[in-house]
């Protein structure tokens, strides 16, 4: 069977500009002959354009070698070996053209020709042949080149006696002798670096003579052979452990090299060769002076990485410990992605001993966010600072009382982010550490009339409310609330001042209304939730207005009436309190509570009266009613409600949250757990005794990572896939049919190859059988199959590769012509069965926060709803089996998910390997009464492109209704 | 570091040029160019590399476009961005727009040059200028072997040439003979000649170093200063070639006394003699041959300034050779003179007069004999007896190449003064200016100034010219010459019997010639 040029090693991608006109061959033929030699230099850009998108020209090869080759321009010489690079150098049958010796011949006259260049670049063209055929007459041309004067060709010879050598060592089984013995000889950096390269893989003993023999001039040698010689160490103490010993000095001194790759690299190779405390601190230290020394931050986010690893291994983790306080110092970097690693590895590295230096950098650095805010970064890092210090506060709860203060004043900052992490920090703090409650409390009263966000009041609000647990707090808050509300009866105090500035209100409502929109929104549980918003800020006028009144009342006077709502719940807690507190007297209990009813009252009041720029909603009147109402009726059920029950539900939530995290530490963890745990009779390992296997076992990453890379590692699941081979055999045509054929569709990562099988079921020679093959959706036949000849009975197989290049559900359809020999007819043709691609090999579940979820929601364009009609009648496992047939990712946490209310909503989400985002919301429900009743519902799909949506609708649509059958 | 491809991509995701320098499958290189626009997102990040399962793609925006590297996982990532950094620097390079046209245009350019910056997925130690030399492949080799070619070719079409003309006179000649019916002792003669004057156009081109240049000259100025005369006198005078071809015979056949007689009386010899030779040559001949060895510095200072001399006497009849020399030194430098171990020391160290140590012995007969030697070493630039000021300066056109020369040492008498400068291209020089005459050497690639003689009153000159090249490629300059009076002042000024101080009649010679003359 011919391999088809898919399989050939591909060096060069041109694009050919679409709307260029294509010459015929004819033109190029004629070019390529009279021409001079620009004209030919063009033509034969062309040929070698065309041929890469898939053409050929058979017939242009003997021009080329009668009237281009002899040329001596240099143009056309160095793109006639881009053109012996595409061009197929054997006959179908395998065997070598008679044309590629006079091709030969050419190269060995270009091997000696006087041009160094010329030379040079041949023999880096000779790297790519891969015929032992070719290369063999030219084999005393290519060692005549190691002598020659100039670098340039020697250490292109060096590179191609490396790739012979590699590839047919039987031609030069001597190669590395002779590379030892240029090496000795040999000045110039680049000529040494390739041949030591080609020590390292063909002759390590001799790479190591070497190097044993010039180890002390190591430091005096150039970047990329330092470099080399690095790896060489790496790939010798990987195979032959005992001769770590020997090289680990040299390693070390390369640590201080005048050049930061290969300092880098030294490190890595440090690591892998001891796990001596001092190897390990001499690598780390070596890798934060890179990140700090280095300015560009790839560099430092991928360090980084690297320290992280070093993390992973528990013993390198104590040593990395000392180091903690050098890590912080990446800080100074003004990316917030490395301000974020950075911050989350101090954060796993610290101990009891460094957390106090910590702590006083973080804060440091948090008053620094305050100088510089023009960077637009700085409220995502004091955001991640706040959460950095919250996590720590909790690790290490001595700290708390000194971090309390200097977070709460960022509850008054403009910037919600932050703030919004200093409620929850200062929530889960309240909570869990009582002693700190005063503390608190005095810091959150002090600071409570400064605060300008609407969402952050309604936060402290409820901690005010929750944790205000004696009469002076209590009281102390209510009359921040009064000062915070301004004159009460609102209505009254409002229209006294309307008396004055009448006609500016009139207008503030006009426009206030127009600018007031309503946006559909999504949940955090996947429900939609109709919510009204202003999109604008308020106008001037307003904001003058609105200054002269205190907080709370300006948030109402704009119609935010959730946090009336919020002040109502808060006001019946104290309420309570305050009666349980004062039990024997019985005044002050009225007192305080008409006082409560009394701003409710009047906000329910304000709301209804249309003076604000919005009336209050039905939820929020609602809620304040039940307020009032529970105030008045006192029954001990609500009552109770109201004083414990909402404290009981923060700790369930924060323990789950504690699970959570928990579960993700230990799954992140778990291998590292595991190999911590030495078993009291585990056997002791010492290094000096350990035996070659042992290492062995880890396999060389260079290696491993190449492998990966041009995608030749094979997956595990590699059987897997081949036992079940059978299943995707797709039958093309019919079994009487005169050809008969069936499809084996190999879905590699991009590509998808077909393996056709043809039978010739007739008695008659088929010629000219050609499989024609057609796409549907964004497939692209990369080649045609050729053409050819099927004897009776006989049968063939035929490979066709088709390039996929998005996800969307892909149809290959086609037909088989062919002609009878001897019989006169047309041609004859079978059609084929559709071969239909299924997506699903192109998605894998993939994380998202919900924030990034409820981004790309709004943000993608197509949405594809699909109504649910399945006979599965369990609300959970419906959403099992969604998520199992579309190879998507459950966002929504089980503990959501879990219990029996009759309704779900979840969010899943996926990614093509193309990169596209799908996302779905899966809103379902089943009436609890009736165990048989269906699961009804929809979900919605959406993506950025039209495809993906509908092929995902598709595929959920095909699912649920397999189940049925 | 493992460097999988280089490639340059628009915004959109078209990948215009890939140069893939690891073996890598068709589909798998598509498949990691097309997936990369997808995985760079809309958001601003302040970082350029991207990680998947497999690769790394590190990128750098370029305007529409982006330069994007693929590399492995475990690859140096400093080492990527260094790499990066010249790949992007390369693209304005070719590329007058960053541009989808401009590119598409050039692809092929820039596929050679990415070609340069890696080798085998490594990182080739190169810089933007090497990657432009490496990609003109301009070569200089090339040019020397184009040149050679060239010349090989019209030499061996002159040598044709002279072949056929060679043929064609010896025809001529045969005839003439055949028809004359002269003795075949004047055809064999014009023969050996013709023989000689083809082997000397032989010997123009393959004029190749300054060296064998002065072996040539050498061998002129020999056959000139020996008191026999020399077959190419006679067959210069090739009006009377009879007479003193027979002459030349008796003269070999008679006994030396006669022969001084003869040739004194002979007037035909002594005014052929005169005509060639000033000196007249007595039966005591005294002979002062001095040689120069100098090195200097392209910009002054000197390397190495060495003369020595050799005071030769030559008898003719035995009885002549009881004589003493007289000699006077007036020369003052540090000279170091050495006498004959025969001669008598002290004699010469009183009295300046060189004689043997055994008054009765006489000096051998027939042969020159060396009676002192001196040896002059200096490296003051005041004693370079001719100055050479090479001056070239590149402009935009080339190189612009002014040499003069100064006379430093006036009593001197230079007589033809060849001098040699090298050019760097086998461009033909366009020459401004010139005192004396100039030959341009294609084959050899140098230009041969000529000054006939330079004495005191023409002791400077100049010459200019213009030929593409750099400033330091015009040396070596070599300089060759012959003066008739010598460096030192050392002279014989009598010479007188040794039995009775009696003057003797003798004839004096001083040579001054050019062993090594090179301003490197």
């Amino acid at each position: 069977m011919s391999s088809t040029s898919i399989e050939q090693p591909c060096y060069t991608l041109i694009n050919l500009p679409q709307d260029a006109e294509q010459p015929t061959e004819m033109k190029l033929r004629e070019d390529l002959e009279k021409g001079d030699n620009k004209v030919k230099a063009e033509a034969l850009k062309k040929v070698i354009q065309l041929m890469l998108n898939g053409e050929k020209f058979p017939s242009l090869l003997m021009t080329i070698i009668r009237f281009v080759m002899p040329v001596a321009d240099h143009t056309l010489k160095k793109l006639l070996l881009v053109f012996w690079e595409i061009v197929p150098k054997n006959t179908p049958d395998g065997k070598l053209m008679q044309e590629m010796i006079l091709v030969c011949d050419a190269y060995r006259r270009d091997l000696q020709h006087p041009n160094e260049f010329i030379r040079g670049s041949t023999l880096r063209f000779l790297c790519k042949l891969k015929e032992p055929e070719l290369l063999e007459p030219l084999m005393p041309s290519i060692k005549a080149c190691l002598e020659y004067k100039h670098n340039y060709v020697r250490r292109n010879a060096v590179m191609a006696i490396f790739t012979i050598y590699k590839n047919f060592n039987f031609l030069m089984p001597d190669a590395p002798e002779i590379i030892a013995n240029f090496l000795e000889r040999e000045q110039d950096m680049s000529c040494k670096r390739n041949a030591f390269m080609m020590l390292i893989h063909a002759d390590q003993e001799r790479a190591l003579n070497y190097l044993s023999s010039c180890i002390d001039q190591v430091n005096t040698f150039g970047d990329i052979l330092q470099l080399v010689i690095v790896e060489l160490i790496y790939k010798v103490c990987h195979a032959n452990p005992s001769e770590r010993a020997r090289f680990i000095r040299c390693v070390y001194a390369l640590l201080n090299s005048s050049s930061q790759a290969v300092r880098y690299e030294a490190a890595g190779t440090l690591i892998t060769l001891s796990s001596a405390p001092s190897a390990v601190k001499a690598a780390a230290s070596c890798y934060i002076d890179l990140i700090v020394k280095e300015s560009d931050n790839n560099v430092k986010l991928i360090v980084l990485d690297k320290i992280i690893q070093l993390k992973e291994v528990p013993s390198h983790e104590k040593v990395l410990q000392e180091l903690v306080m050098d890590i912080l110092r990446v800080l100074s970097s003004p990316d917030i992605e490395v301000r974020k690693k950075t911050l989350n590895l101090g954060l796993d590295l610290v101990t009891t001993r460094s957390i106090g230096e910590m702590v006083l950098i973080l804060k440091k650095e948090l008053s620094k966010t305050n100088n510089a805010n023009e960077l637009e970064d700085m409220d995502k890092y004091r955001q991640l600072l706040v959460r950095t210090l919250h996590q720590m506060s909790i690790k290490f709860p001595d700290t708390a009382a000194s971090i309390i203060p200097v977070v709460v004043e960022y509850l008054s900052d403009s910037n919600e982010l932050a703030a919004l992490d200093v409620l929850v920090f200062i929530r889960e703090i309240i909570h869990k550490f009582v002693n700190l409650k005063d503390l608190i409390l005095q810091k959150l009263l002090e600071i409570f009339s400064s605060i300008k966000s609407v969402k952050i009041l309604r936060g402290t609000l409820w901690i005010l409310g929750e944790y205000c647990e004696n009469v002076e707090d209590i009281q102390n808050l209510i009359t921040q609330v009064r000062q915070s509300l301004g004159d009460i009866p609102i209505v009254d105090d409002e229209l006294k001042r309307a008396a004055g500035i009448e006609n500016k209100e009139d207008e503030q409502i006009l426009k206030s209304n127009t600018s007031t929109t309503t946006q559909q929104l999504v949940t955090a549980d996947g429900t939609y939730a109709s919510q009204s918003a202003f999109v604008s800020n308020t106008p001037n006028t307003t904001k003058d207005d609105s200054e002269k009144r205190p907080p709370l009342r300006s948030f109402l006077l704009k119609g935010e009436f959730f946090i009336a709502s919020a002040l109502a719940r808060t006001l019946t807690k104290l309420a309570v309190k305050y009666s349980k507190l004062v039990d024997n007297n019985q005044v002050k209990q009225n007192r305080f509570n008409s006082e409560a009813m009394l701003i409710m009252a009047s906000i329910l009041h304000y709301g209804k009266s249309g003076m604000a720029k919005k009336a209050i909603n039905e939820d929020d009147n609602d809620s304040i009613n039940i307020c009032l109402r529970v105030l008045s009726e006192r029954s001990p059920f609500v009552v109770n409600l109201f004083n414990n029950q909402s404290q009981v539900a923060l700790s369930t939530m924060l323990d789950a949250k504690l699970d959570e995290t928990d579960l993700a530490w230990k799954t992140r963890h778990g291998k590292k757990k595991v190999q911590a745990q030495i078993q009291p009779d585990d056997p002791l390992r010492f290094g000096q005794l350990i035996s070659n296997s042992d290492f062995i076992e880890k396999e060389d990453v260079f290696d491993l990572t190449l492998k990966q890379a041009i995608g030749v590692l094979n997956k595990k699941d590699e059987d897997f896939i081949l036992s079940s081979k059978l299943n995707k055999v797709t039958q093309l045509t019919g079994f009487s049919d005169p050809v008969y054929a069936e499809a084996y569709v190999h879905v590699n990562q991009y590509d998808i190859v077909l393996d056709v099988l043809i039978v010739n079921q007739t008695t008659d020679t088929l010629q000219n059988l050609t499989l024609e093959l057609a796409t549907l959706g964004d497939l692209k036949l990369v080649e045609k199959p050729s053409a050819l000849t099927l004897a009776p009975r006989d049968f063939t197989n035929i490979k066709a590769n088709i390039k996929v290049a998005s996800t969307e559900n892909g149809i290959i359809f086609g037909n088989i012509v062919y002609d009878i020999s001897g019989a006169a007819s047309d041609r004859n043709c079978v059609v084929l069965n559709d071969i239909h691609i299924d997506i699903m090999d192109y998605i894998v579940p993939a994380q998202c926060t919900d924030q990034e979820f409820l981004q790309m929601w709004v943000i993608f364009e197509w949405e594809n709803k699909v109504v649910v009609n399945t006979n599965i009648k369990d609300l959970n496992e419906y959403l099992e089996h969604v998520i199992k047939s579309t190879n998507m990712k459950c966002l929504t946490p089980e503990k959501a998910l879990s219990g029996d209310c009759g309704f779900m909503a979840a969010n899943l989400y996926a990614k093509s390997i193309f990169g596209e985002d799908v996302l779905a919301n899966v809103s379902i429900e089943k009436s609890l009464q009736n165990p048989d009743s269906q699961v009804l519902g929809h979900i919605r799909i959406r993506a950025k492109s039209q495809g993906m949506a509908l092929s995902m609708g598709d595929k959920i649509n095909l699912t649920q209704k397999q189940i049925k059958n | 570091m493992v460097l999988l491809a280089a490639a340059i991509c628009t915004k959109s995701g078209k990948a215009l040029v890939s140069r893939q320098f690891v073996e890598m499958t068709r589909a798998r290189i598509e498949g990691l160019l097309a997936s990369f626009p997808k995985l760079i997102g809309t958001g601003t990040k302040q970082h350029t590399f991207i990680e998947t399962e497999s690769v790394r793609y590190v990128y750098q925006p370029l305007d529409k476009l982006y330069m994007v590297l693929i590399t492995t996982k475990a690859s140096n990532i400093l080492e990527d961005l260094e790499t990066l950094r010249l790949f992007s620097r390369v693209i304005p390079e070719y590329c007058k727009t960053v541009e989808e046209k401009e590119i598409n245009d050039h692809c092929f350019e820039l596929l050679f040059a990415f070609d340069e910056i890696v080798a085998l997925g490594y990182r080739e130690n190169v810089n933007l200028a090497q990657i432009r030399t490496f990609t003109d492949m301009e070569s200089h080799e090339e040019k020397v072997y184009k040149a050679m070619r060239e010349t090989q070719e019209k030499e061996a079409k002159q040598r044709m040439l002279e072949k056929a003309e060679e043929i064609r006179r010896s025809k001529i000649q045969s005839d003439k003979g055949l028809s004359k019916g002269a003795s075949s002792h004047y055809s064999s003669g014009f023969g050996s000649s013709s023989n000689m004057s083809s082997s000397s156009s032989y010997s123009t081109p393959s004029y190749e170093t300054p060296a064998s240049n002065y072996t040539s000259s050498s061998s002129y100025s020999s056959t000139t200063n020996t008191a026999k005369p020399s077959k190419a006198l006679k067959l210069g005078s090739n009006k009377d070639q009879l007479p003193a071809f027979i002459e030349q015979q008796i003269k070999q056949s008679m006994p030396p006394s006669a022969q001084v007689t003869s040739s004194t009386s002979s007037s035909s010899a002594g005014q052929l003699s005169a005509t060639t030779t000033p000196i007249n040559t007595e039966n005591i001949h005294v002979k002062v041959d001095e040689k120069i060895n100098l090195t200097c510095g392209k910009d002054g200072g000197v390397q190495n300034l060495e003369v020595l001399g050799v005071l030769s006497v030559r008898i003719a009849n035995e009885q002549d050779g009881r004589i003493r020399i007289a000699l006077r030194n007036n020369d003052n430098r540090n000279l170091q003179i050495q006498t004959n171990p025969n001669i008598d020391k002290n004699l010469f160290k009183n009295n300046s007069v060189i004689g043997l140590k055994d008054p009765s012995k006489s000096f051998p007969s027939g042969t020159d004999v060396g009676v002192l030697k001196w040896r002059f070493q200096t490296t003051e630039e005041s004693e370079i007896p001719l100055t050479i000021n090479c001056w070239p300066s590149e402009t935009r056109n080339g190189c612009e190449v002014s040499i003069e020369y100064e006379l430093q040492k006036t009593h001197l008498e230079l007589n033809n003064v060849t001098i040699v400068i090298p050019l760097p291209s086998n461009q033909a020089p366009v020459v401004k200016n010139c005192d004396g005459d100039f030959q341009y050497e294609k084959y050899k690639n140098c230009i041969l100034w000529r000054i006939a003689s330079i004495d005191q009153s023409n002791s400077t000159g100049s010459f200019e010219f213009t030929v593409n090249g750099h400033a330091n490629e015009f040396f070596p300059i070599n300089v060759n010459f012959v003066s008739p009076k010598s460096y030192c002042d050392i002279e014989p000024v009598g010479v007188n019997s040794s039995e009775n101080s009696s003057p003797v009649k003798y004839s004096l010679e001083s040579v001054f010639g050019v062993d090594r003359y090179e301003i490197v």
